[in-house]
C-alpha cells in the first residue's frame, strides 16, 4: 500500500528525516511511532505530496507520492492535527462543498459520523474547540469510503472523552481500510495498531509486526542470592539496565523463553528467581526513546 | 468544479464582495456627477483621490483574499489532500475575480459611459478594452501575489517589503546615477516611442505572471515563485531606462514594412512669387 525507500528531507541545515525506509501493508493498522521531533509528520507530509522529498522515493497506492493527484485523492482520507479548513463555513456547509468532489461518497454514512461524534451541522467551523475540529476532520475523510487514511497526531491536545470516541472509530476502522496513523501517544494505539514502526531522529529504528514486538520485548527481574552487580560489559539488546539490593532489572529486547537461562547464566550465576513481564507498547517507546537519546548524548560527547 | 469552489468562496467572501461592490458604485456615482471638461473644477476634491484609492485598496484585498481561501504556501491546507484538479482550482479564482472584481468596474465604465451620451454597443467595446487592459496590467498580477502568500498578513508584510525595497532600489540608483548621467531615465517618456517601454513592461508582466502562476498551481515552489514575481517586478521598472534609440531601433524592427517607407512628395508651388519668400 505504501513503501517508502531511502527517504530524504531537510530544511535548512537540518536534516528532519535521514534515509527513512517503511512498508505499509494493506490492511494493516500501521503506526509511525517516535517522540516529538523525530520526523513522523515531515514523513506523511512527503507521502502525501505536501511535500518533497531531498532524497529517495515513495509509493502510495502504487503511485509516486510525488505524482500523487486528484485521483488518488478520491481514495486517501486525510487528517491532521494542524488541518486549515475553512473557518468561516459551518460543518454542514463544509461536508456540502465537499461532497461532489467524490465519486464515493456515502451520504448516510456522513449523517451517521455526524450523529456519532455529535457535531451540529449548523456550527462554524472557526468556534469549535480543537477536539471538536479533529472530528470534523475524521467525519469529512470518511464518507467517501478511502482505501487509505492516513492520520498524523489525532490524539494530541483531545481531552480523555473525545479520545475515548476517537479512539472507538479508529478501532471499528480497523481492517476495514489501511490505516497510517502517527503518534507520540502511545497508550491508545497499542489497542489497535497491527503494526509498528518506530522512527527517531528521522531513521528507522525498526518495522515489524505488534505480536512480534509485544513478544520480543520484556521486562527481566532477577533476583540473586547476594548484593545484585551490574556487569560492565552487557549485550547491547538488554536495556535501562538497574540493580538494587538484590535485583537487577533490565528491558530485554530480544527476549525468548527458551535462551533465557543461557543467556543470563554468563553474567550472573547464583540467581535465586527470573520474573519477566510482557510490556506495554508506551513502555518500549519509552525505554527505546531514553536509549536513543542516551546513544546521541554519548555520539555528541565524542564527537565534541 | 469551477463554479462550485467560485461558490464556495462567495460563501466566504461575499461580506468583503458586497463592501468593495459598494466603494465602486460610490466612486461611480461621483464621476459622473464630475463635468468631465478641462476648465471645470472637481467638487469632491481629495474625497475622490480617497475613494480611488480605497476602491483599488478593496478590489486588491479581495483578490488575494480569494486566492489565499485555497492557499499554496504552506502545508496545513485541507484542500492539498483533496480531490480537487489545480487547473479547475485556478480557474475557479480567475472567474471570480473577473465577476466579482472586475464585474462592478465594468459595469461602471459601461453606466458611466452610457449616462454621458455614448453608444451602448461603443460603451460595451469601450469598457470591455478596459476591463481586459485592467486584468493583465493589475489583476493578474495580483492574483499571482496572492497565490505566493498564505494569509493577509503575509501579504501586507510582502507588499510592505516590496515597496521599500522599490524606494530603496530608486533612491539608490538617483544617488549613483546623480552627476555622472550614467543613464537617463524615462528618456522615451511622452514620446511617440513610450509604447515600446510599456509592451516590454507588460509582456515581462505577464511572462512572470504566467510563470508563477504555473509553478504554484502545478508544482507548489513558493520560493522560486517569490524569486520571479520579484525580479518581474523589478525588470519591469527596467524599460524606463531604455535609451531613445534602442527603442527607436526596436521600432523599426516590429515594423511591418521596415523598407517600404511611405514616399513623400516635394513640389514648389508656382503660386508663392519670389518676393514672398522670406529673406534673412
Amino acid at each position: 500500500m505504501i513503501v517508502a525507500d531511502e527517504l530524504r528531507k531537510g530544511f535548512g541545515r537540518h536534516e528532519v528525516i535521514d534515509g527513512l525506509s517503511f512498508r505499509v501493508p494493506e490492511g494493516s493498522a500501521f503506526a509511525l511511532i517516535g517522540a516529538n521531533g523525530a520526523g513522523k509528520t515531515t514523513t506523511l507530509k512527503i507521502l502525501m505530496n505536501i511535500l518533497q522529498p531531498s532524497g529517495g522515493h515513495a509509493t502510495v497506492l502504487g503511485t509516486d507520492s510525488k505524482r500523487l493527484s486528484a485521483k488518488e485523492f478520491h481514495r486517501i482520507g486525510y487528517v491532521s492535527e494542524n488541518q486549515q479548513m475553512p473557518l468561516a463555513l459551518t460543518i454542514g456547509e463544509y461536508l456540502d462543498y465537499l461532497r461532489p468532489f467524490y465519486q464515493r461518497w456515502d451520504r448516510s454514512l456522513e449523517l451517521s459520523l455526524l450523529r456519532e461524534f455529535g457535531l451540529p451541522t449548523n456550527r462554524r467551523i472557526g468556534a469549535l474547540s480543537h477536539g471538536m475540529r479533529m472530528k470534523v476532520a475524521l467525519a469529512a475523510a470518511l464518507p467517501f469510503h478511502p482505501d487509505l487514511l492516513v492520520l498524523d497526531e489525532p490524539f494530541n491536545g483531545l481531552d480523555a472523552l473525545v479520545r475515548d470516541e476517537l479512539m472507538e472509530s479508529m478501532m471499528d476502522l480497523a481492517g476495514q481500510m489501511t490505516i497510517l496513523i502517527s503518534s507520540h501517544d502511545l497508550s491508545e494505539i497499542d489497542s489497535f495498531a497491527s503494526d509498528v514502526a518506530f522512527v527517531d531522529h528521522g531513521r528507522l529504528l525498526f518495522q515489524e509486526s505488534m505480536d512480534t514486538l509485544m513478544r520480543r520485548f520484556r521486562e527481566i527481574q532477577i533476583t540473586l542470592e547476594g548484593e545484585a552487580v551490574v556487569p560492565k560489559i552487557v549485550p547491547s539488546e538488554w536495556m535501562n539496565l538497574k540493580a538494587m539490593g538484590s535485583v537487577v532489572s533490565f528491558v530485554d529486547t530480544r527476549f525468548a523463553e527458551s535462551t533465557m537461562s543461557g543467556r543470563l547464566s554468563p553474567y550472573w550465576s547464583q540467581i535465586e528467581r527470573v520474573e519477566t513481564k510482557p510490556l506495554t507498547l508506551r513502555a518500549i517507546f519509552t525505554t527505546l526513546a531514553r536509549a536513543s537519546r542516551a546513544q546521541h548524548r554519548l555520539n555528541s560527547e565524542v564527537s565534541r | 468544479m469551477i463554479l462550485h469552489i467560485m461558490w464556495k468562496d462567495l460563501r466566504l467572501l461575499w461580506r468583503v464582495v458586497v463592501l468593495v461592490g459598494s466603494v465602486q458604485a460610490a466612486l461611480t456615482l461621483m464621476l459622473f456627477h464630475i463635468d468631465h471638461s478641462a476648465t471645470s473644477k472637481n467638487p469632491y476634491g481629495l474625497l475622490l483621490q480617497l475613494i480611488l484609492f480605497v476602491a483599488f485598496l478593496g478590489r486588491a484585498v479581495l483578490i488575494v483574499l480569494c486566492v489565499q481561501q485555497d492557499a499554496i504556501p504552506g502545508a496545513n491546507q485541507d484542500w492539498l489532500t483533496r480531490p480537487i484538479s489545480r487547473t479547475d482550482l485556478l480557474l475557479a479564482k480567475i472567474s471570480f475575480v473577473m465577476l466579482f472584481v472586475q464585474g462592478p468596474v465594468f459595469l461602471s465604465d459601461c453606466l458611466q459611459a452610457v449616462a454621458n451620451g455614448a453608444p451602448i454597443s461603443l460603451s460595451l467595446a469601450a469598457s470591455f478594452a478596459r476591463t481586459i487592459f485592467i486584468t493583465l496590467i493589475v489583476t493578474l498580477p495580483f492574483i499571482a501575489f496572492g497565490a505566493i502568500t498564505e494569509n493577509l498578513t503575509q501579504a501586507i508584510a510582502g507588499a510592505v517589503i516590496f515597496f521599500l525595497a522599490l524606494a530603496g532600489g530608486q533612491m539608490l540608483f538617483v544617488g549613483l546615477n546623480e552627476g555622472r548621467r550614467i543613464l537617463e531615465v524615462s528618456p522615451t517618456t511622452l514620446t511617440g516611442l513610450d509604447w515600446i517601454t510599456d509592451a516590454i513592461r507588460l509582456i515581462t508582466a505577464l511572462a512572470a505572471v504566467a510563470v508563477v502562476l504555473a509553478v504554484q498551481y502545478f508544482r507548489r515552489k513558493t520560493q522560486f515563485s517569490r524569486i520571479v514575481l520579484a525580479f518581474g517586478a523589478v525588470l519591469c521598472f527596467a524599460p524606463r531606462l531604455l535609451p531613445w534609440n534602442a527603442a527607436y531601433a526596436l521600432q523599426q524592427h516590429v515594423t511591418p514594412s521596415r523598407t517600404g517607407g511611405s514616399a513623400v512628395a516635394y513640389a514648389s508651388t508656382r503660386h508663392v512669387s519670389q518676393d514672398k519668400v522670406p529673406r534673412e
